[in-house]
């Protein structure tokens, strides 16, 4: 029979209905106090959780157009060389033999494609604009890009060109572009396939650029023999850092000196990685500029709560005298906070999805951008949050209040 | 196998350290009350009787000396441990009434039900107690700021019996009601007394006092007469 009573009072301290009662009365007995209390909370949830959602789906707009091939390393030179007394920079087949050396010391698992990269002006039925232009082995083509439609040109004759360069300029196969040779006379070349889209990527993005043979390439622009940069791509991930540090080693020497380096070496997961990084800056910073409105309400919320508590002093400490544990007492503002923080924080969370669909629709123009995972995970992160902060403001005015002396407390007015 | 009295002080010192020096509030009290007594505890203001008050209802410790309750020394309960006795053996009866504001009458009395069991009362017991002190049902699901000082005693009267304590603790009872209505509470005490409840009351006026059938004067925090 005690034993029982012990259980029943052990879990009393974790729930007691009577003392949720007395909260929810409390919080109707003060309706207005309570509701500003409230709209600070919804405020400040609905700052966080609408400036995160837009974050987010900016951040995914931005992956969206990442390049997915960040499994390779472009090697630049960055040595100084003159070529028929001409200042140049470029990798030399020299520069290139040395390369392939040090990458076959750390793997057999790998292609290494050279290829030249400038910009051209270009002209098409009157209309000029200007493009990246790439010139790559034939052979080596079909391993950096992905031909939607046409095929692989051969020799000097025809170009491919990126889906986004196609449509924004009415470009189809068969198309004659126009441009200037390495001599400065005019040349048409024609269109003979179009690459799919793959992404942005600090190295080698052909969305919008044209991609043509070397001897095209050589045919338009003068190269000295020196190729712009070379990739090598590799099948399996994890030999990217073995490669690195072996071209490192064997074309520029010593680690911890970079005087003399001959190529300098860039890992594409890298570009990926700052990109990402950014991003989640960018992110942060929103949601921390929506903080700001909940930590207003945090310390509103607090002050309503220890007023709460110097109000209810008397009242304390008769739910004291007459048997109500401390735990109670901390749990009846606890309560309170909780339940200011739950409604305030779920209407905060329903109103962002508005405000937010609004900002992303005006902003992106793409209110489908909302529903990715990454971007909706703000609701429930936003609520938790706001629900957690209330309770954070709650828990000195409510320890306050279960540690008044009973004696005291009795003897207020 | 002697009776356990209710409660036993033995030598009980009350220190207050304040700013303007110690207060001695109780030097050296020691006194029993067995079951079934009503014992009045008379004397004037600043005596130290309401620092015996609170001592006896557990919201205070001895600063030296013992108190024993129901054959426990306070000193080794805790905190939670005193809350509960007074939850489950002590009934609370103040001069200001002391009802909870945002509970009704028959809540007031069912509170510390709920308080000790867990669970809204299923046996009927605060209305029979509310009936017993002559609460109508009408009047029950009344806030306490609708009643008279008179009905919010008799509702206070009601709480304090809600978990069938052990002892009564009242401290000037009938301070804050006219005297027809004082008459009433006070006979209605001491019917509860007849029926075998122990009492203690605190009070400063002599007619009130005569109802009990042992008085303690106290005055300077020691007992000058009993």
């Amino acid at each position: 029979m005690s034993k029982k009573n012990q259980n029943t009072s052990s879990f009393s301290k974790i729930f007691s209905p009577i003392i949720f009662e007395l909260s929810v009365r409390n919080l109707r007995l003060n309706l207005l106090r309570s509701m500003l209390s409230m709209i600070g909370i919804i405020i400040g949830v609905l700052a966080i959780t609408s400036l995160g959602m837009m974050g987010g789906a900016f951040s995914a707009e931005m992956t969206s157009l990442l390049s997915s091939s960040t499994n390779s390393l472009t090697i630049m030179s960055v040595e100084e060389k003159t070529v028929d007394g001409i200042p140049a920079t470029g990798l030399s087949s020299k520069d290139l033999r040395d390369i392939e050396a040090a990458i076959r010391s750390a793997t057999s698992d790998y292609i290494l494609i050279p290829m030249y990269q400038g910009s051209k002006v270009a002209k098409f039925q009157n209309e000029e604009f200007s493009a990246q232009v790439y010139g790559l082995e034939p052979g080596d083509i079909p391993e950096l890009v992905t031909i939607q439609d046409g095929k692989v040109p051969r020799g000097s004759e025809g170009i491919l060109i990126g889906e986004k360069l196609a449509e924004d300029h009415d470009l189809r196969i068969g198309s004659r572009l126009t441009m200037t040779d390495k001599n400065g006379a005019t040349t048409a070349v024609r269109v003979v396939g179009i690459l799919e889209n793959s992404g942005i990527s600090l190295t080698f993005s052909t969305d919008s650029a044209i991609v043509g043979t070397t001897t095209w390439y050589e045919s338009i622009a003068n190269t000295y023999n020196l190729y712009s940069s070379a990739m090598v791509k590799t099948g399996n991930l994890d030999n990217l850092d073995a490669i690195s540090a072996s071209i490192e080693k064997r074309l520029n020497g010593r680690a911890d000196r970079d005087t003399d380096d001959r190529v300098y070496v860039m890992d594409a997961r890298q570009f990926a990685e700052i990109m990402q990084e950014g991003l989640g800056m960018v992110s942060l910073f929103l949601v921390a500029i929506g903080g700001i409105s909940l930590l207003v309400a945090a310390v509103a919320i607090f002050n309503v709560m220890l007023m709460s508590v110097n109000e209810r002093i008397r009242e304390i400490g008769i739910l004291r005298s007459i048997g109500t544990l401390r735990n109670q007492v901390l749990l009846m503002f606890l309560y309170e906070a909780a339940i200011i923080g739950l409604i305030g924080a779920v209407i905060g969370g329903i109103l962002s999805v508005g405000a937010s669909a609004l900002v992303i629709g005006l902003l992106f123009g793409d209110i489908s951008l909302m529903l990715a995972p990454s971007v909706l995970i703000y609701i429930p992160y936003g609520i938790v949050i706001g629900i957690l902060v209330c309770l954070l403001s709650g828990l000195y005015p409510a320890w306050k209040a279960a540690n008044l002396n009973p004696v005291d407390a009795l003897a207020s007015d | 196998m002697s009776e356990v009295p209710v409660v036993e002080l033995v030598d009980v010192y009350k220190v207050y350290h304040m700013p303007a020096g110690d207060v001695h509030a109780l030097n050296g009290v020691a006194f029993s009350v067995m079951k079934g007594e009503f014992v009045a505890i008379m004397g004037p203001s600043g005596s130290g009787k309401s620092t015996l008050m609170n001592m006896i209802g557990c919201l205070d410790v001895p600063t030296s000396g013992d108190m024993y309750i129901d054959g426990r020394n306070v000193k080794e309960m805790t905190d939670d441990e005193l809350t509960i006795h007074r939850r489950d053996r002590i009934g609370f009866i103040f001069q200001k009434f002391n009802l909870i504001g945002l509970l009704t009458a028959y809540e007031n009395v069912e509170y510390p039900m709920i308080l000790k069991y867990g669970k809204r009362d299923d046996t009927g017991r605060p209305k029979e107690l509310l009936a017993s002190v002559g609460i109508d049902e009408a009047k029950m699901t009344h806030t306490p700021f609708e009643l008279s000082g008179g009905q919010q005693q008799r509702v206070a009267i009601a709480r304090a019996l809600a978990n069938d304590p052990a002892l009564l603790l009242c401290d000037e009872p009938t301070g804050n009601l006219d005297s027809k209505m004082s008459e009433q509470i006070m006979a209605l005490l001491q019917d509860l007394n007849r029926k075998g409840r122990t009492i203690v009351m605190v009070t400063h006026d002599p007619h009130t006092a005569t109802y009990a059938n042992r008085t303690i004067v106290i005055r300077d925090g020691e007992i000058v007469n009993e």
